[in-house]
């Protein structure tokens, strides 16, 4: 059964390096999305895998073999193409039976192959139009049941539909994700989309400038993420700088930030010292307004107000000169100090980084 | 001061710009243009079909009744003919490997390789016989330097060999063009379906890759069925006596002038039997284009089936490589050596004699008048074929479709047909005055057309429309959008347009001897000296300074293309 094991990939083009020090394990039927914004190595590292490019240096192993020298064509896997590639000169039906007619299957076979694969992606009806004549998503399920006519067991998907309608996009990630799921495929979705790798995905990876940040599960990337990168990444993010003038205990700290204001706060992990620097992250959503003084909070006001749906959006500007979102349900007039406390549980401190947070956060 | 000298020239150039689109100006212009196709290049180039169906009766009675010119026609035709049509399907199977290694890999003198196959095409073909002549044959008046192969005494052959230089580069260039365009990703994704880098090849690359081969052998059959000047000096130099069908028209046309008997052919029948050839060989090249066309595009798959471990072993290891090898070995052993033997020669067979005794007055005055000539025939060209492009690529209405189709056609026709013809059609007109020059440059002009024609429309397409929308949404006028933004874009492909008419001019002798055989270009020079006063040193003095001018052109303008996209 299909796993790819990574070791310290490296990939270098004359002298920029484009990966390095790539570790990672990918398990048998397991779903994992590589994300990351774009330029990051996504596209390279999937190239690594497939043989389309050579490494510089490491090691990959499919199914604990290496791969190395092995061309394409013998890797094991099947892949879905970002412009979608499918043969414009053939049928849906040609090109999803190309993998069994290369292979010189038995025409019965292939048949048989065929019009499963067109039943799993429902396209039945429109088997003996050319690509041109499909719609986006029509076209991108053919290309998915092409790769899945190899009857590989590794399925590697390179943004396999960030060039759809949002819509088309939803449905078709859902599909994909249960076809991967049935069929007890391993596979590899590369993106640029966080909602989609969090849609999709058992575990996700995130690359930034050729290197991995961090690689968790959606849930734990967006509720208790280890970097200021993944908690700007993935989801939305406040940030507040501010100093630690008091460690209260190994659990909590007092913050204060400029213009005099300050919390209190519980801080996981890393241990704090009096005089240090931080950064305070923390979701819209895990905030409280309120019009009333409470303790223990940040005193702004509201400068812009939109509604969502099923909430509420506020653009806050705070005393302490940070502007901020908050989601919430209640409907507040904008006028006036308003009040927010954080939920201690979800805001996350971190120490400030050595060269600023404006270039941690940063994309490229 | 300069300010406001500048202010009144953006002034005159924007009143200039006002009254150059207005509607009438453009719809003046566009029927001058069409005009000026229809009536001075296109109908010219096949005036002598109508001419022989008119007169028919008179070619019946002195052509299809003297089995001695209907012997010597079908002997020219097939020589033309086989032979254009098997150098077109060996040019193919080894123009598409070098073709696809030149696109898809990197290589250490892939440049310099690029270089060279363009490199015949800078050889005019009167030289460029001579030079294959020269290594391939076996040459009773000449001395060859001591590495010439020295082997072949009949025609057949030898036309084969001299074929392979001058449609070798066309094909590769025509194959390398439309590869560029095709998505290397969609190989990739069948190799990910498991197939081998040959039946990806195979079944998804060369199935969209029709109209590059269609061009290709239409290219290449054109110009096989064509050449003359290479032809003559050729046989010229093994003593052969064979004619092709272009050569034929020459000879004839040339006795008839002369007045010197052919034997067994009445003085009488000879304009007529040149017309009647003429047409045929316009009607067998429009057929075999034709044909190549239709192939092309509806050719299935020639295997249907895949062999999977067959196909892997000519993917892997050793196989490609060795391909590659033979296909590089023919480029270099068939094209590239022979065409540049004639180097070989001049440093070897330098004689003090054939100095003394050149005619250095005529050599001059030849190379004079082709470079005239070959300017004169490319301004026009620029000045008409680039409206006549704007027009096939922006309206897209089944007029320009027609337009398109016909712009190919002086193309097609075998040149010293072309000559022929224009020739016919200016003397058999009475409104004009017209002397020799005039038929040359006209004749000239009819046969480089398409070159500019077809380049600037490769150059249009590569502009999305949307670009002049925008300019025109922005107020400016059509004929300032054309200025700013059309023309920065395709300027390159009317150079490389304008280059090529001007190098095929340089190099033409078909039209020339046809239409006028007492016109003294160089290519003709060269042709007269090899074959009549037997001075061979001068021959090749003569092509290389033709070379010489050709290649500055091609490189001058590679030089600055590169230039303008490093910016």
């Amino acid at each position: 059964m299909p796993t790819v094991t990574l070791r310290n990939i490296g990939k270098k083009f004359g002298r920029v390096v484009a990966l390095t020090g790539i570790d990672l394990e990918i398990k048998d039927a397991e779903y994992l999305a590589i994300l990351g914004p774009s330029g990051c190595g996504k596209t390279t590292l999937i190239n690594c895998i497939t043989g389309i490019v050579d490494i510089s240096e490491g090691k990959i192993e499919i199914d604990g073999k290496s791969v190395e020298g092995i061309p394409i064509e013998k890797r094991d896997f099947a892949m879905v193409f970002q412009n979608i590639a499918l043969f414009p000169h053939m049928t849906v039906s040609e090109n999803i039976s190309y993998a069994p007619y290369v292979n010189d299957i038995p025409h019965v076979e292939l048949k048989k192959i065929e019009s499963e694969m067109l039943k799993l992606v429902d396209l039945l009806e429109q088997k003996d139009l050319y690509p041109r004549e499909l719609s986006g998503g029509a076209q991108q399920k053919t290309a998915v049941a092409r790769a899945l006519a190899t009857r590989e067991k590794l399925l590697i998907l390179d943004e396999p539909i960030s060039a759809l309608d949002y819509k088309v996009r939803v449905t078709l990630r859902y599909a994909i994700r249960k076809l991967v799921k049935d069929l007890g495929l391993t596979a590899i979705h590369i993106t640029h989309d966080q909602e989609e790798a969090m849609s999709v995905a058992d575990r996700i990876v995130i690359l930034r400038a050729g290197e991995i940040v961090e690689i968790g599960t959606p849930q734990q990337l967006y509720s208790s993420p280890q970097t200021l990168f993944t908690m700007n990444f993935v989801g939305e993010s406040n940030f507040l700088e501010g100093v630690v003038t008091e460690v209260v205990s190994d659990h909590e700290v007092h913050v204060s930030f400029r213009n005099n204001q300050s919390l209190g706060l519980k801080n996981g992990d890393p241990h704090f010292e009096e005089g240090e620097s931080i950064v305070v992250a923390f979701r819209p959503e895990n905030a409280f307004i309120s019009k009333k003084s409470i303790g223990n909070s940040l005193i702004g006001e509201i400068t812009g107000k939109q509604f969502i749906g099923g909430y509420i959006r506020y653009t806050i500007s705070l005393r302490t000169e940070d502007e901020i979102i908050l989601d919430s349900r209640l409907d507040i007039e904008p006028h006036g100090n308003i009040f927010i406390q954080l939920n201690p549980q979800e805001a996350r401190v971190f120490r400030a980084p050595t060269y600023g947070l404006k270039k941690v956060l940063t994309l490229e | 001061m300069l300010q406001k000298d500048r202010g009144q020239l953006d002034r005159l150039s924007i009143r200039l710009a006002n009254l150059t689109s207005k509607r009438e100006f453009n719809t003046t212009w566009y029927i001058f243009v069409f005009l000026f196709f229809f009536v001075l290049v296109l109908f010219p180039t096949i005036y002598v079909l109508g001419k022989v169906i008119l007169e028919f009766p008179a070619i019946n009675d002195s052509v299809l009744s003297n089995t001695e010119i209907q012997s010597q026609i079908i002997s020219a035709l097939f020589y033309s003919i086989s032979v254009s049509i098997f150098v077109t399907i060996v040019d193919l199977i080894f123009g598409l490997p070098i073709a696809w290694t030149l696109v898809r890999k990197e290589f250490r003198f892939k440049s310099l390789l690029n270089s060279f196959i363009e490199l015949p095409l800078a050889v005019p073909t009167a030289g460029l016989g001579f030079s294959v002549a020269l290594f391939w044959g076996v040459t009773p008046n000449v001395e060859t330097p001591i590495f010439a192969v020295q082997l072949i005494k009949n025609a057949l052959p030898i036309l084969i060999l001299f074929h392979f230089t001058t449609t070798f580069p066309y094909v590769v260039r025509s194959l390398t063009a439309i590869l560029e365009e095709i998505d290397v990703t969609l190989e990739v994704a069948a190799r990910t379906c498991g197939a081998s880098k040959f039946t990806a090849a195979r079944t998804v690359t060369l199935p969209m890759f029709r109209s590059g081969v269609a061009t290709a052998m239409v290219l290449s059959l054109a110009k096989s069925l064509s050449d003359t000047g290479g032809v003559v000096t050729l046989l010229a130099t093994i003593q052969s006596a064979t004619q092709t069908g272009t050569t034929l028209i020459g000879t004839w046309k040339h006795a008839f002038e002369d007045k010197t008997p052919v034997p067994g052919i009445p003085y009488d029948s000879l304009v007529p039997s040149t017309a009647f050839l003429a047409a045929i060989m316009i009607i067998i090249a429009l057929t075999l284009v034709f044909i190549a066309k239709m192939i092309a595009r509806n050719a299935r798959l020639p295997f249907r089936k895949v062999f999977p471990s067959f196909e892997w072993t000519v993917s892997e290891g050793k196989a490609p490589q060795a391909r590659q090898i033979v296909a590089f070995g023919f480029l270099i052993i068939f094209v590239i050596v022979p065409s540049l033997f004639l180097v070989a020669y001049l440093i070897q067979g330098a004689s003090l004699a054939a100095f003394s005794s050149a005619n250095w007055v005529l050599f001059g005055q030849s190379i004079f008048m082709t470079v005239l000539v070959a300017s004169i025939a490319t301004i026009v060209n620029v000045v008409l074929g680039v409206p006549m492009a704007i027009l096939i690529a922006r309206k897209s209405d089944r007029f320009s479709r027609i337009l398109d189709a016909m712009v190919d056609i002086p193309y097609v026709v075998p040149s010293s047909a072309l000559g022929l013809s224009v020739g016919f059609f200016w003397t058999d007109q009475s409104i004009l005055p017209v002397n020799e020059l005039f038929f040359v440059i006209m004749a000239h002009i009819s046969m480089t057309f398409p070159f500019i024609v077809r380049n600037t429309l490769g150059g249009l397409s590569e502009l999305d429309s949307a670009y002049e929308d925008v300019a025109r949404t922005l107020g400016a006028r059509p004929m300032q959008t054309f200025k700013e933004i059309t023309l920065p874009v395709i300027k390159f492909s009317i150079i490389a347009g304008a280059i090529m008419s001007f190098t095929r001019s340089v190099g033409e002798t078909g039209a020339t001897l046809a239409v006028s055989p007492s016109s003294i270009t160089a290519p003709v020079f060269i042709v007269n000296l090899i074959k009549n006063d037997q001075n061979y040193f001068l021959a090749a003095l003569t092509t290389l300074i033709l070379i010489f001018i050709s290649s500055l052109l091609i490189f001058t303008l590679r030089a600055s293309i590169s230039r303008a996209k490093r910016r």
